[in-house]
């Protein structure tokens, strides 16, 4: 069965399109990953212009936080007080990540930093997560718990404006959170994705955030991130095709409940393990890709 | 003698071209193509008549428009942009279905004159910057636009019937891509005779959006804040309402149990 796309001006099976946003969707609420450096490049695959599938990308990814954080709400995995820190942090990073963006198109070389961003990114963290979770899993320990206690003697204890985070069982200085989630923002802007992939692991390595509340809180943050960035794109490129949004989100919303069931099911160290291999399969396939003769030396610029 | 190009259609008004020679038109069936919510591309009819000894092509053409690229080079040993790139002066859609071996039934020279092939596209194909590797960038557009289906070439789809009074005639069922964009094509059908192209004429054929797809895509152009504001409030309800009904589910679920 086929569907027209008004905006994307293409026609496509319906069928295929809700399988695509259910398979994000799983991964969006099995890990508070937004799904958009996974589900942009498959929506390409398909035949949707690379603009329309970005942006209509986010306005999907809209719809499936709001179901994955409102199914975290209710779990009580999002930590609201932290949340409002990071997303203040993150869009303040996003705005100079868009800044360094423009610069470095100026300078005729974004389009390298960008990729080379990815791949140290994903290589970076993906091994950290894949390697600690396993060496955790052989063990047999639980993460998460011992992941809550801050260490109080360190450096960062010592930062100013100290605040608890009872929600995620933390204390950190707010400048912590917010320059972290500044340094995502950045990195995310770069990298053109909501940044759930990068988040979350920084949330649990890094702020000691139960993995379980990180992810809540992650979708919690792209929530509204990505409503922004929905709204932004609607009104200055046009491309956000609610047709396609509302398959995608058909398929992502009901894949994002299984996904944070399956979620709860699953010990953190497990979680981590599983999110670290997709992280590191999405940076193989584009180093793969960076080497790998194209089949065509021309692409759609955007905003065509 | 320049023989009569005939093509009729049942369903919609007629698209009639003007055609030297007294030929008496041309059109296609459907003529128009409604792209309404469940649009899934369109089976086309392309008849005619030609003179006996004829052969024939049948060329649908989109609108020529400046398209943008960016270039893939090599740096070291990974491939990234390092370019951007416009073409223009060449069709957003070039595909042409002939009677028979094409290199049989027009010259080189025809072939440009009427520009019935890759080679003669490339020839009028503009490419901006000027420094470019020309030569390539109208290479890889072609293999680019293959790839998308929206270049193609096929002989042996024209059939030629048994001769009658009128001619020849000849028929062209053409599977109209779901892909292709809405716009006005061209479609035209070329005679040939001797290595010569002796008659052409030329039908339109529109590709519109209808119904919900047209009314939306008009909100998403005209009225960007409303359409932007919808789209967030949409996806916002959705995803609380699917929460909502989902999380009612599993608390049945776990009561079943």
């Amino acid at each position: 069965m086929t569907i027209f796309l008004p905006v994307a001006g293409v026609s496509i099976d319906l069928f295929l399109i809700v399988g695509v946003g259910a398979l994000v969707g799983f991964l969006s609420g099995l890990f508070g990953v937004g799904g958009g450096f996974l589900l942009t490049p498959i929506l390409m695959m398909v035949g949707i212009p690379p603009t329309v599938a970005a942006a209509s990308d986010s306005c999907q990814i809209v719809g499936a936080s709001a179901s994955g954080a409102s199914a975290h709400f209710r779990l009580g995995n999002v930590d609201l007080k932290l949340g409002s820190i990071l997303l203040v942090g993150g869009l303040v990073g996003a705005a100079i990540g868009v800044q360094i963006i423009k610069v470095l198109r100026s300078l005729g070389n974004a389009d390298f930093v960008i990729v080379v961003t990815y791949i140290v990114v994903l290589g970076s963290i993906g091994s950290y997560m894949f390697v600690e979770s396993l060496q955790s899993l052989r063990r047999g320990t639980m993460t998460g718990k011992h992941h809550s206690s801050a260490k109080k003697g360190s450096l960062l204890a010592k930062l100013p404006l100290q605040m608890s985070f009872p929600r995620s069982g933390v204390q950190h200085s707010v400048l912590v959170p917010f320059l972290l989630c500044t340094l995502v923002g950045i990195l995310a802007a770069i990298m053109g994705v909501g940044g759930g992939f990068i988040m979350v692991p920084m949330m649990v390595y890094l702020l000691r955030m139960p993995m379980h509340v990180a992810v809540g809180t992650d979708l919690f943050q792209i929530l509204f991130t990505c409503a922004g960035v929905t709204f932004m794109q609607a009104v200055t490129n046009h491309t956000v095709d609610i047709v396609l949004a509302i398959l995608l989100m058909v398929g992502s919303t009901i894949g994002a409940q299984i996904g944070a069931r399956a979620g709860k099911r699953l010990r953190g160290d497990q979680l981590k393990i599983l999110l670290a291999s997709i992280v590191l399969l999405v940076m193989v396939k584009m180093a793969v890709g960076l080497v790998l003769t194209p089949s065509s030396l021309l692409s759609y610029a955007k905003g065509h | 003698m320049a023989a009569g190009l005939l093509i009729s259609s049942a369903m919609v008004p007629l698209a009639v071209a003007t055609v030297q020679g007294g030929s008496p038109g041309l059109t296609v069936t459907p003529a128009v193509v409604d792209m309404g919510a469940l649009y899934g591309g369109a089976n086309l009819k392309v008849e005619g008549t030609v003179a006996p000894g004829a052969q024939v092509l049948v060329v649908v053409r989109g609108p020529e428009a400046a398209e943008a690229f960016n270039k893939k080079g090599r740096l070291g040993p990974i491939w990234v942009n390092v370019g951007h790139v416009s073409i223009s002066g060449v069709p957003s859609l070039f595909q042409r279905y002939s009677s028979g071996p094409v290199k049989d039934m027009l010259t080189r020279e025809s072939l440009s004159q009427d520009q019935l092939d890759d080679a003669a596209i490339k020839a009028q194909m503009a490419v901006e910057p000027k420094a470019m590797d020309q030569e390539t960038i109208r290479d890889n557009y072609l293999s680019l636009k293959s790839q998308q289906g929206f270049y193609k070439e096929v002989e042996g789809a024209v059939k030629l019937g048994t001769p009658g009074p009128g001619g020849v005639p000849f028929v062209l069922d053409l599977p109209w891509s779901r892909k292709a964009p809405p716009a006005i094509y061209d479609v035209t059908a070329y005679e040939c005779r001797d290595g010569l192209v002796a008659s052409k004429t030329t039908a339109r054929l529109e590709v519109r959006e209808t119904g919900l797809p047209e009314k939306i895509a008009a909100l998403a152009k005209n009225r960007v804040y409303l359409y932007g504001m919808l789209c967030v409030l949409i996806a916002m309800a959705a995803g609380f309402g699917i929460d909502f009904i989902m999380a009612r589910f599993g608390k049945r679920n776990l009561a079943g149990h």
